[in-house]
């Protein structure tokens, strides 16, 4: 067989049934082997729509995403999805062309050096130029995709080697045993907990990307603390779970904020004390002993020291940290959490007139409650109304562009997410900015009658950049104006996307309702105040008690 | 404070792993004054040698170089020694 079918034979015997991707001159010989070799390749509009939708795949599926691209400038049109994915921790493998062995390095048609250019946003990498080495990097990229901290891996393979004779072998990837921490470690966090009078829990992502979901609500259920989310970690919890408090940091609820300065323990699990979460750095949790929880060695003590240092997988970890405590024993603590939680709920009455995107989201997701769903976002505004006023019940229901922040997200990740997993209600809620960074992804809709669902949420701005040069660039706006934006409506019917277009609160139920309930792909678009903010906000650089609330601009 | 210090890193001779291992250096803001690789015949291990410095933690770069996929080893010599450094192996 030739290299190029023993890669895809590889990856379905590594249970990949789909792959994203687009050809082009270097990478026809696996386009061949794909006619017959039984896995469906989804052919996106853009290879930044192919990687985002591999990684939507990978994040709802907790399975590996696969994105195919030729050499050259289908290679450099998968960095921002490979960036994507390694900010994230997701899996994800990159397979692209490159020009024959010969050529590397002439400076060929079409010849980049995408393993040189990639060697900041992969977790690992290969160039294949010899049929010898073929076998061996495909199982290590799988593998390594995967295993303790997820993360892109990119194979990169010469078109002679795709076309060169190999012997049809089967080796499969192996996983390493998880580590665990050592017992001195986890007996000095069991004791920090035991000490503590106001123990607070911080859950991130790499909950979900371990799995250990069910571990941690035990663990919780348990210890009786309080619990905030970064915006990768929301659903670690059920949204209206009692120790829930919300998300933390700069667009954290006031709860969240509050219960992380007043706390005396942080138990970080999959987190890394990102600025977004933290805010000045000196100033978090400033009162707080801090047990790090987490798969990635580099990532314990990196930003902030951590007291108790537990390394290793975190199911197992998780399962021995709860067998060495018992409930916090500071009632008060979570009641406390609690009622400041009832005191600052969002308000949901707008100063202005015209839709309120937070109450339209929050009513979505009430009207969602019924049915499983999965809501993509993109990046800006929406993004933070989505985190702060859906409900979401396991983390991977939740998919959001966190540590990249990449607009274009939404829409191919949705895309990945609904093929990943057919029975959910999928929706993306998106921007008039972002939107148009991947809205060729439309004819993928069609063409495979994927029924994502797009909520398009139109400020006629850049609104996430004019809220901040509102706040702090003396309202000098400079290029956020989308007013001249196309009609969305019609530009989702040119595409064959069945849409509907609503400016007022009286029109919101029943648009509600069709959307949600239709069989087919279908878009939104919600026209908004352009003036709106999100609150409440944490100025970047500040304390996270000093956050402010809704002014206009 | 900006300190100096002096790394040994024993790595499986793959493609790109002084790359790697340069790139990240300067990535996570370390200087870099000195550095040195050399192959151990009959071996796919390659020793080397990096004197590096700045004022943000060694010991998170140490971590950082040990994620490497195929960095196997990496340690702190004490005393730092120009001549043994640059004549390594
Ligand atoms: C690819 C990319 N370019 C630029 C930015 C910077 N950015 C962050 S939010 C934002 C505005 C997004 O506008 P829109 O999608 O309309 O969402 P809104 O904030 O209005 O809800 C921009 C330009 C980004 N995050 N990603």
């Amino acid at each position: 067989m030739r290299g190029a079918d023993f890669l895809i034979k590889a990856l379905k015997e590594h249970q990949v049934d789909t792959v994203f991707g687009y050809p082009g001159g270097a990478i026809m010989p696996v386009y061949d082997a794909l006619v017959d070799g039984g896995i469906k390749h989804i052919l996106c509009r853009h290879e930044q729509g192919a990687v985002f939708a591999a990684d939507g795949y990978a994040r709802a599926s907790g399975r590996l995403g696969v994105c195919i691209a030729t050499s050259g400038p289908g290679a450099t049109n998968l960095l921002t999805g490979i960036a994507n994915a390694y900010m994230d921790s997701v899996p994800l493998l990159a397979i692209t062309g490159q020009v024959n062995s010969n050529l590397v390095g002439t400076d060929a048609f079409q010849e980049v050096d995408i393993f040189g250019l990639s060697l900041g946003v992969v977790k690992h990498s290969f160039l294949i130029t010899s049929i010898e080495e073929l076998p061996d990097a495909i199982y290590q990229a799988i593998q390594i995709a995967q295993e303790g901290r997820p993360g892109p891996v990119l194979l990169d393979i010469a078109k002679d080697v795709q076309l060169a004779n190999i012997d049809d072998v089967t080796i499969t990837a192996t996983n390493k045993e998880a580590t665990v921490a050592d017992k001195t470690s986890m007996q000095k966090a069991a004791k920090l907990f035991s000490q503590s009078k106001k123990p607070l829990f911080y859950a991130g992502g790499g909950i979900g990307m371990a799995n250990a979901e069910a571990t941690f609500r035990e663990l919780v259920n348990t210890a009786k603390a309080p619990t905030v989310t970064t915006l990768k970690g929301i659903g670690a919890l059920p949204h209206n779970d009692p120790h829930n408090l919300g998300m933390l940091g700069m667009h954290g609820t006031k709860a969240a904020n509050l219960a992380v300065q007043d706390c005396d323990l942080l138990i970080a699990i999959g987190a890394r004390f990102d600025d977004r979460a933290t805010g000045q750095l000196n100033k978090f949790a400033p009162k707080a002993k801090v047990i790090h929880f987490d798969c990635d060695a580099a990532e314990i003590s990196k930003l902030r020291q951590a007291d108790a240092r537990i390394l290793g997988d975190l199911n197992k970890n998780l399962i021995k940290f709860q067998a060495k405590i018992n409930a916090c024993h500071n009632n008060h603590w979570l009641e406390d959490c609690q009622d400041k939680k009832h005191q600052h709920q969002f308000n949901y009455n707008s100063a202005t007139e015209g839709i309120f995107a937070p109450a339209l989201l929050k009513r979505l997701s009430e009207m969602c409650q019924n049915h499983p769903t999965i809501v993509t976002c993109d990046v800006g505004q929406h993004q933070m109304w989505v985190a702060q006023h859906m409900g979401f019940n396991k983390i991977s229901e939740h998919l959001s562009s966190g540590g990249l922040g990449a607009m274009g997200y939404g829409l191919p990740s949705a895309i990945g997410a609904q093929l990943a997993m057919p029975q959910h209600r999928v929706i993306n809620v998106s921007g008039d900015g972002s939107i148009m960074m991947n809205i060729q992804e439309l004819a993928t809709l069609i063409r495979y009658q994927i029924p994502v669902k797009l909520l398009l949420l139109d400020n006629q701005r850049l609104g996430m950049v004019r809220q901040w040069q509102h706040l702090f660039f003396k309202n000098r706006f400079s290029e956020v104006d989308l007013s001249d934006n196309p009609d969305f409506a019609l530009v989702a019917k040119a595409f064959g996307v069945v849409s509907n277009s609503i400016s007022q609160p009286s029109q919101i139920e029943s648009a509600l309702d069709e959307f949600i309930n239709s069989k087919s792909s279908y878009l939104l678009h919600v026209s908004i105040n352009p003036d709106e903010n999100v609150w409440p906000l944490v100025p970047p650089g500040k304390s996270n008690s000093e956050f402010i609330e809704r002014s206009y601009s | 404070m900006k300190t100096q210090s002096d790394l040994t890193i024993v790595a499986k001779n793959s493609l790109g792993i002084l790359e790697r291992i340069l790139r990240l250096v300067r990535h996570r803001r370390f200087i870099l004054n000195n550095v040195s690789a050399h192959c151990e015949e009959n071996s796919n291990a390659v020793n080397i040698r990096l004197v590096v410095e700045s004022d943000r933690d060694l010991g998170n770069l140490m971590l950082q170089l040990q994620k490497l996929m195929d960095v196997i080893e990496v340690r702190q010599s004490h005393e730092y020694q120009l001549r043994n450094c640059l004549g390594y192996g």
